[in-house]
């Protein structure tokens, strides 16, 4: 307990600062709108009587996130190591990779709904879009980027293709890899809100767009909190898999 | 072991055709010897080995190993790099054992184990080193760990790149020792060992035969072979009068050519700028 608070006793703090100054600012001074920005306590005592329907939403908005997310994952890592590997295609196929990547994804939600059969399928359509194209992008440079001095010693002990795929070229390339991921989920998480708010009837993002055409900021704020609540826990398992998969490069 | 036949070998990078580094380099390594290549910095010193390694292509005509040209790198010719020797993210006795499961591929694991931990044992290294990273490892153990692979590997040929040159003065001469006590061991069946350093007193120490390569184009412009008898030792490389002649005299043809390449710069910077000044006068 004592190691945990010394090293996440800044992170505490911070929050507790959070939550004092949004005390002051409503119920001690007044200054915020008191019809946006409800009592904490309020917040609360009513929020807690829809924990329920959030835990729904949670299960809606997770089961398109991972989907998606693991879905950009594979493709991204498998699709950017080939072409990483492969200097022709590289040169052919990048200034489309470049093209593709700046158009913004959420413009392309009118198209998605359009042409796909199901919201759920335009969803995680959409979402995998958001997270494949820095995957693929960040991939491609974390393999070309790799120190040739590894493939080269690789290549004196006549390593099988597959395995110097998997024991050389892809742990040289984690931590950029890992980086990418890292940005990819982020964009998932929003490209996700921006799903949820064209024909969802679930989801966290969902839930705050319903309840604020209700005006009920105090389930809004609430669904903010637990919104924040589950990408912390995301963000920390994501955390905790990099750690382990990158070990070998943390200096603490 | 095998011999090495370099004729009239010629080399420059794909990527400047026009520069060539190997200008017909000419020598013949037989099976068991030691050879030490001695050069200037750029001089191609690397590049012969990397020839030799098979890491980059030569006319199949002017490289031979064992009558056969090289076509690609192989496990025949295991070659040690200063550094990136190791692979970081795997443990120390993973980098043995990755390695001798591609020249051992009917061996299990344990067979693996057991015979990295006699290589260790061999290069001094202690048993609990096996589970460490690279990163936690000192300078000198990651070169033993290189070094106890690529004796675990029992190639042939030995292609050492300046393994030791980042190694305080201490740990370099237990490793000298080391492999000149290991590649002794090997008897009639001794390893063909090519070593590339920048020092006159490691090649003394080490070598059968020297070989000095001049400024790039290079070719050979020194050799130097020692017989049983004259081979020189730690405690002789100080003393012995014909030892410090033969280093002095090493040192001498290494400094000449730094020195005439430095002459040569010169000559070619003065010569642009002549050619540059007189372009100028004639648009004025």
């Amino acid at each position: 307990m004592s190691k945990f608070l010394k090293n996440r006793g800044g992170t505490i703090l911070i929050g507790v600062g959070i939550v004092l100054f949004y005390i002051l600012m409503t119920d001690v001074t007044h200054i915020a709108d008191p019809f946006l920005f409800p009592s904490l306590s309020v917040v609360l005592t009513n929020g807690v009587g829809y924990l329920g329907q959030l835990m729904q939403c949670l299960g809606s908005s997770l089961y398109l996130l991972i989907i998606a997310y693991l879905l950009a994952v594979v493709t991204g890592i498998a699709l950017g190591t080939y072409i990483g590997l492969h200097s022709g295609i590289r040169r052919n196929v990048s200034p489309w990779i470049h093209a593709f990547t700046a158009i913004p994804v959420p413009l392309l939600t009118p198209y998605a709904i359009n042409v796909l059969p199901t919201f759920k399928a335009a969803s995680i359509f959409l979402i995998w879009l958001a997270a494949f194209w820095i995957i693929l992008a960040t991939t491609i440079g974390a393999v070309v980027a790799i120190d040739r001095r590894y493939l080269e010693n690789a290549a004196t002990l006549e390593m099988p293709r597959m395995e110097r795929l998997f024991r050389i070229v892809l742990p040289a390339a984690s931590p950029a890899i890992f980086t990418g991921c890292s940005v990819a989920l982020t964009l998932s998480f929003m490209m996700l809100a921006v799903a949820e708010m064209f024909g969802a009837d679930s989801g966290l993002a969902w839930f705050v767009v319903y309840y604020s055409d209700f005006a009920r900021y105090d389930l809004v704020l609430f669904g903010f909190i637990f919104t924040a609540i589950v990408l912390v826990l995301v963000m920390f398992v994501f955390d905790k898999i990099q750690a382990k998969a990158l070990h070998w490069t943390l200096n603490d | 072991m095998q011999d090495i036949v370099f004729k009239d070998l010629k080399f420059a990078y794909p990527d400047e055709p026009g520069k060539m580094v190997l200008g017909g380099v000419d020598y013949e390594a037989n099976k068991g010897d030691f050879v030490c290549l001695l050069g200037q910095s750029g001089c191609g010193k690397s590049t012969l080995l990397r020839l030799v390694a098979g890491l980059e292509k030569s006319n199949p005509e002017e490289l031979l190993v064992n009558g056969k040209p090289v076509t690609a790198p192989s496990l025949e010719r295991v070659m040690i790099f200063q550094d990136y020797g190791l692979f970081p993210w795997m443990t120390a006795g993973e980098n043995i054992m990755i390695a001798l499961k591609q020249k051992y591929k009917d061996w299990d694991k344990s067979q693996r184990a057991k015979v990295a931990y006699e290589w260790m044992n061999n290069l001094g290294l202690d048993e609990d080193l096996f589970d460490k990273l690279p990163a936690n490892l000192s300078g000198g153990q990651r070169q033993r760990f290189a070094v106890a692979r690529g004796f675990a590997l029992d190639s042939p040929v030995m292609l050492m790149d300046e393994p030791f040159g980042a190694l305080d003065a201490v740990t370099k001469a237990l490793l000298q020792d080391t492999v000149v006590d290991l590649w002794q061991k090997g008897g009639d069946n001794r390893k063909t060992i090519f070593f590339v350093t920048h020092s006159v007193e490691e090649a003394l120490i080490l070598a059968t035969d020297i070989v000095v390569l001049g400024q790039a184009p290079s070719k050979i412009i020194y050799t130097h072979h020692f017989t049983p008898e004259t081979k020189p030792t730690r405690d002789r490389l100080f003393t012995d009068p014909e030892v410090v002649n033969l280093r002095e005299k090493l040192t001498k043809i290494i400094d000449d050519e730094i020195q005439e390449k430095a002459r040569r710069v010169k000559a070619e910077k003065e010569q642009a700028a002549a050619a540059g000044e007189t372009s100028g006068k004639k648009k004025h």
